[in-house]
């Protein structure tokens, strides 16, 4: 999938894998191809300035820790993040669904 | 940092092109976390050093890229509203009221301190515009390309207005002009905020370019500049004013989603620096 595809939706599905617990910059990437099939695939390097800037937003909070001789920042969600993340969904779901009424609808009948 | 090898040289490269970043440290910290689990995982699956090193660094992207988006992303907002962007809606609120009350009493005070204080009133306008701008960016995460310059043009115009001479206030008005109604045009775009208040803000600034020009040709035509009607003069400010603080009211309306992020985090502030206080067990 494109990256300007994605563009204005990529703060949603961010916030939606980090929902279920907290996670590294990886893990969230994996999350994100693994719930995909690999269909997003972005250059991973990409991911972190979104992470990075959801959290200066509020919506999401990390912490270092050291794992295998390494720093390693995991991102959680804010309460904020939370509700933002709710938010989201719901302004996605509206916009899916009528989109989709008009492109899953059957075709006008066209004259024999 | 990694050992001599391919993500040791790229995470120098990128340690380079980041350098103009706050936060270059954590940044690279993190790419080099990222990378080194990648390969690691390459490793086990059979994969030579040399090769999972560059698959590694192929999937995460050129330090180009990587540091264009980071510089990018990094002026952004989330597009929702925030405590900061409720406190910009706040401001850009309070703007025209500062220019009203501060206009009217520095015409009708010509001296002393009343009239200082009204003085203070309109330079305070300023920067409240400047900070409610900032805001209406922030609430729309970004705005496009334009904005930053647009926002820059806003800042120095007041610079111009310290000039003497009808120039200089056309020139002020110009660059004004230009910067709010790129704002205005890019919020439109966007759609995020309601359209009257957009389309009055947009259309304050044309009709400032519209009675400029009008001003300039006739102080051309060798009559002076001042003798358009006061009315004329003062309809675009009028109008911007009301679409800006439209606006304001409504970045201030909405619920900010770290509200409780905030709460939380002065709260958790105050046990970090009164350990033994028991007060603080009740916040």
């Amino acid at each position: 999938m494109r990256a300007d595809v994605l563009k204005g939706h990529l703060d949603l599905l961010l916030l939606t894998i980090v929902e279920d617990g907290a996670k590294h910059g990886y893990a969230v990437i994996e999350e994100l191809r693994r719930r995909t099939d690999g269909a997003i695939d972005l250059p991973e390097g990409t991911i972190y300035p979104a992470l990075h800037r959801l959290e200066c937003a509020g919506l999401l909070t990390s912490e270092w820790h050291e794992v295998n001789g390494r720093r390693r920042r995991s991102y959680s969600l804010t309460s904020g993040g939370r509700h933002a993340a709710r938010e989201k969904r719901r302004e996605w779901t509206a916009f899916a669904s009528t989109v989709q009424r008009v492109v899953g609808a059957p075709a006008w009948p066209t004259m024999a | 940092m990694a050992h001599d090898g391919l993500i040791a040289a790229y995470l120098r490269e990128l340690r380079y092109s980041l350098a103009a970043l706050g936060d270059a440290d954590d940044c690279v910290a993190e790419a080099e976390d990222h990378l080194l689990e990648v390969a690691e995982r390459l490793l086990a699956s059979g994969r030579t050093r040399p090769e999972a090193e560059a698959e590694a660094v192929a999937r995460f992207g050129s330090a180009a890229l990587v540091a264009r988006v980071c510089i990018s992303e990094s002026g952004r907002g989330a597009a929702v509203p925030t405590i900061r962007t409720r406190q910009a809606g706040l401001a850009a609120l309070v703007a025209p009221t500062l220019v009203v009350v501060g206009q009217t009493g520095n015409l009708s005070i010509e001296r002393g301190v009343a009239h200082g204080v009204f003085i203070a009133l309109l330079v305070a306008a300023f920067p409240a515009l400047l900070f409610g701008l900032w805001g209406l960016r922030a609430r729309h995460g970004g705005l496009g390309p334009l904005v930053p310059a647009a926002f820059v043009l806003a800042l120095v115009s007041p610079i111009l207005s310290l000039a003497a001479g009808w120039a200089a206030f056309v020139a002020f008005v110009v660059l004004l002009s230009l910067a709010v109604g790129v704002f205005a045009i890019e919020m439109l775009r966007a759609s995020v905020l309601p359209v009257v208040p957009l389309v009055l803000f947009a259309a304050g600034p044309i009709c400032a370019l519209g009675v400029t020009t009008l001003a300039a040709g006739v102080t051309v035509a060798g009559e002076d500049g001042g003798d358009i009607p006061l009315v004329v003069t003062l309809t675009p400010v009028g109008i911007t004013a009301v679409g800006l603080a439209w606006l304001g009211w409504r970045l201030w309306r909405e619920p900010a989603v770290d509200h409780d992020a905030s709460r939380r985090t002065v709260h958790h502030n105050l046990t970090r620096r009164r350990p033994t206080s028991t007060t603080t067990a009740h916040l």
